[in-house]
């Protein structure tokens, strides 16, 4: 007891750096969970959470029962898994672009511009998107009109919705992902570099046997975190961007989620899907996470 | 040795954790013994309590003021000695916050303006079950004499208003006498110099004479432009033109409806069939807008702007045209429609009751004295006072040349925009609140300057409509009835999921996305989600209705 005591106290000043953190994540993380227990009760306000009868998995029955069920799930895997391989490679590939130029405007200009849009709120983010995708008005609209091929309402269309979704996520925020990479490379051993042009190595080869590896652990960590929130779509865009017309591939569970929880009450339907949609989660993260220690020696715990 | 130590610090804090939850949980409780009240009622009129007293208020805010800024409530609490502290979200977010606040029984004493739309029924049944909400029923002879009086008049609101159980846990918003109490939502309207260009005498009266207007309208320039930019039929969702055009192939509700005591599906008949086949033709041609299932009212709104539009649902024309309403006169109403699936026009109509109004919770300390302060609003001084304020803000008396007393609108309206500065100072404006709706009689109109003449053309434009069009076809599609706790939960499930899906095939079938052909499968697939269940429950809550 008295090493470790002596060692906090040693080191005091960072245990005090830690504490708002770590109180964050107790109160508001771990605290709340315990209200997952509804899940398997039939909730009701009066009663309070202990006071509310138990009834087992029935919620969970009825969820898979449910003729949403498949479509949820077959949605909400397939667009995190389309964000996942079309957005996780494109800060790379901008950060060892941007690394290769030499400081100057054209660097500085670059990194803003694919920064700002990460600083647009999803309200008006959607607001844009509808705005340039509009079949009569819209400027993609006006683009694909111009080159000869056919308009297209993008966001009535069940099959675009996905892509849509992605893209535009995409442009909302590789730039400012692609941040963490540049940190990473700026720990590059520079002499690493010059050795290797000594050596008469090209700039396409020192990218991929230098830079590359050298981020290689920060790019699987990143990997495992984003595969760890496979599963929790924001509901926000998603619930923004839905009509009846792309309802067939935009219903995700976290919308789902939304809609019965909040909207029509049934608070412990709502948490025992959302504990189905965590449980999931956790599996994807610890799988990856294995997996990942086993080839590359990176992981996250 | 060292795992030891965290394992203690671990479980140390998890203890922790456990006891705060405790605290957090247990005030659900403590408040179920009824206090008792400090609040001391006078006998009769106002002010209503001895001594000054404030209560909370859940309302949504519809974004116009600040509640406690409202002078309406500012001079209601100096007459009735009666303070409100308000908690009011914002309208779009208030279902949420409101089951909130329910669900975590951080309770306010009166929830007010809610709507059906956001304390539902099934709602109000669980929450009166178990008690949050107080039954007024025994209360309401007493307390409320303005209500009383009419509920003894209408034994229908009573009906109407009564859970299976034998209470009443809400009070009603009552429109009787406005013309367009009897619009479910708000009708459609011609552009009127459009039909002049087309030399349209008489509105269509079936769908074919109907289908051949929207064509000219697409064909031959009405807005006169020389741009092929017309678009004859629009609406967001479909969500306001359904009502109108479900009705001309004889169908009165997106769901269950009731005709001569039987309950059927209407989604499944086949004349929803023909309705998607009309629609369908109308979407294919360009006569209904392309953008109908994808653009926000904004959208809409700016296409009526610029003279784009034919035909459009709103509650009144000028709110799509941007005209004003000298201008509106022009444009008809639509005329309801016949097909050969139904010979005889018939339209929704609005049973002029909308519940979920006004709800006292177990909180509040004297139900009775809410129940006098809303009392007021439900007699015809009240109902006023809580539509244009009390005198001196909206209105004021003045003396015209002839020395008769008439309303004039005060210096600081401006009498161009006069539900912007109505809608500052009551919640009457866009929220369903507990009142009735009086017909505005002559001495109770607003004038510009008291020698003014009374300019009703706009009123009795929208009356002569109604009354003409409306009014013969209306039939109300489902008589208001209550659930009971048992009825909802057999088919909680089912709604939902019918709800989401006939909404995305009806929007499937009318662009053509999936063909009509698919038909028997979209009928079955309603039939696996358990419709006839659904429909049952329905069936027996409405023969419960009529035995009463």
């Amino acid at each position: 007891m008295s090493e470790t005591w002596k060692k906090i106290k040693k080191n005091r000043q960072l245990y005090l750096f830690i504490l708002p953190a770590f109180l964050v994540i107790l109160i508001f993380s771990y605290i709340p969970m315990y209200g997952i227990i509804i899940a398997f009760k039939d909730y009701v306000p009066a009663l309070g959470i202990w006071g509310s009868p138990w009834v087992g998995f029935k919620h969970f029955q009825r969820f898979f029962d449910s003729y949403y069920f498949w479509d949820l799930l077959k949605n909400t895997l397939g667009i995190s898994i389309y964000s996942l391989i079309v957005g996780f490679p494109l800060p790379i590939i901008l950060a060892l672009a941007l690394n290769e130029l030499k400081d100057g405007k054209f660097k500085k200009i670059t990194q803003t511009v694919t920064y700002a849009p990460n600083f647009i709120s999803v309200v008006v983010m959607v607001g844009m998107i509808v705005a340039f995708l509009n079949p009569s008005t819209g400027l993609i609209n006006h683009v694909l009109d111009f080159l000869g091929f056919e308009r297209m309402d993008f966001m009535s269309d069940p099959k675009w919705f996905k892509t849509v979704y992605v893209l535009s996520g995409v442009w909302q925020s590789t730039g400012w992902s692609s941040v963490i990479y540049l940190a990473a490379l700026s720990g590059v051993d520079p002499e690493l570099h010059e050795a290797a042009v000594v050596d008469g190595a090209s700039r396409l080869r020192r990218i991929w046997h230098i830079n590359l590896p050298t981020i290689r652990p920060t790019m699987v960590i990143l990997l495992i975190m984003s595969v760890g929130s496979i599963m929790s779509l924001g509901h926000e865009k998603i619930l923004l961007m839905q009509n009846p017309l792309n309802l067939e591939s935009s219903n995700v569970i976290s919308t789902f989620v939304y809609q019965q929880g909040l909207l029509d009450a049934q608070y412990s339907y709502a948490t025992a899907v959302g504990l189905f949609n965590s449980v999931i989660n956790a599996i994807l993260l610890i799988s990856v996470n294995k997996v990942a220690d086993k080839l590359n020696e990176t992981s996250l715990f | 040795m060292k795992v030891k130590k965290m394992t203690k610090v671990l479980s140390g804090l998890f203890i922790c954790s456990m006891v705060l939850t405790a605290c957090g949980g247990s005030n659900d409780s403590s408040s179920s013994d009824k206090k008792e009240s400090s609040v001391k009622l006078t006998t009769e009129g106002f002010p209503i309590v001895e001594e000054e007293t404030t209560f909370t208020m859940m309302a949504p805010n519809v974004g116009m003021a600040e509640w406690k800024d409202m002078p309406l409530f500012q001079d209601y609490a100096e007459k009735t000695g009666i303070n409100f502290d308000f908690v009011t979200p914002p309208s779009s977010d208030f279902s949420t916050k409101l089951n909130l606040a329910l669900a975590s029984g951080d309770l306010p004493d009166v929830i007010y303006g809610a709507g059906s739309g956001s304390l539902t029924d099934s709602m109000v049944i669980e929450y009166g079950e178990q008690g949050t909400f107080v039954a007024l029923e025994d209360l309401i002879a007493d307390n409320m004499p303005n209500f009383n009086k009419l509920l003894e008049e209408n034994p229908e609101i009573r009906k109407s208003i009564t859970t299976p159980d034998g209470h009443i846990y809400t009070l009603p918003t009552v429109s009787m006498n406005e013309p367009s109490a009897i619009w479910p939502r708000g009708p459609m309207w011609y552009r009127g110099e459009w039909l002049e260009a087309l030399d349209v005498k008489e509105l269509p009266k079936t769908t074919d004479e109907f289908y051949d207007l929207l064509v000219r309208m697409r064909d031959e320039d009405p807005n006169g432009n020389g741009k092929k930019d017309e678009i004859p039929l629009t609406d967001v969702k479909m969500e306001s033109t359904r009502p109108w055009l479900m009705a001309a192939f004889g169908l009165k509700a997106f769901g269950v409806q009731e005709d001569d005591g039987k309950v059927t599906y209407a989604p499944m008949t086949e004349n929803y069939k023909g309705y998607l086949e009309f629609m369908n033709k109308l979407y294919s041609e360009k006569l209904l807008d392309q953008e109908v299932f994808s653009q926000a009212d904004e959208q809409k709104k700016s296409k009526g702007q610029k003279n784009q539009l034919g035909l459009f649902p709103d509650w009144f024309s000028y709110f799509t045209t941007g005209k004003d309403e000298k201008g509106a006169l022009e444009d008809p109403m639509f005329q309801p429609l016949t097909s050969e699936y139904s010979e005889e026009a018939v339209v929704p109509k609005s049973p002029g009751i909308s519940r979920g109004t006004f709800a006292i919770t177990k909180e509040a300390e004297s139900p009775e004295a809410l129940l006098r302060w809303v009392d007021y609003f439900y007699g015809p001084e009240g109902a006023y006072y809580i539509n244009k304020g009390p005198e001196g803000v909206l209105w004021e008396w003045a003396e015209n040349s002839k020395g008769e007393k008439v309303r004039v609108y005060t210096d600081i309206v401006d009498t161009t925009n006069v539900e912007e500065t109505r809608g500052k100072l009551t919640p009457a404006y866009g929220l369903t609140i507990p009142n009735i709706d009086f017909k505005n009689t002559d001495d109770l109109m607003i004038r510009n300057e008291a020698d003014d003449e009374l300019d009703t053309s706009f009123a009795d434009f929208i009356a002569t409509e109604t009354e003409s069009k409306l009014a013969p076809a209306g039939e109300v599609p489902m008589p208001l009835i209550y659930l009971s706790k048992d009825e909802i939960d057999q088919i909680k499930d089912t709604q939902t999921d019918l709800q989401t899906y006939i909404e995305q095939m009806e929007a499937k079938f009318i662009t053509g996305v999936e063909p009509l052909s698919n038909w028997d499968k979209y009928v079955k697939t309603i039939e696996s989600m358990g419709v006839d269940k659904y429909v049952e429950v329905y069936q027996q809550a409405v023969d419960r209705y009529n035995q009463n």
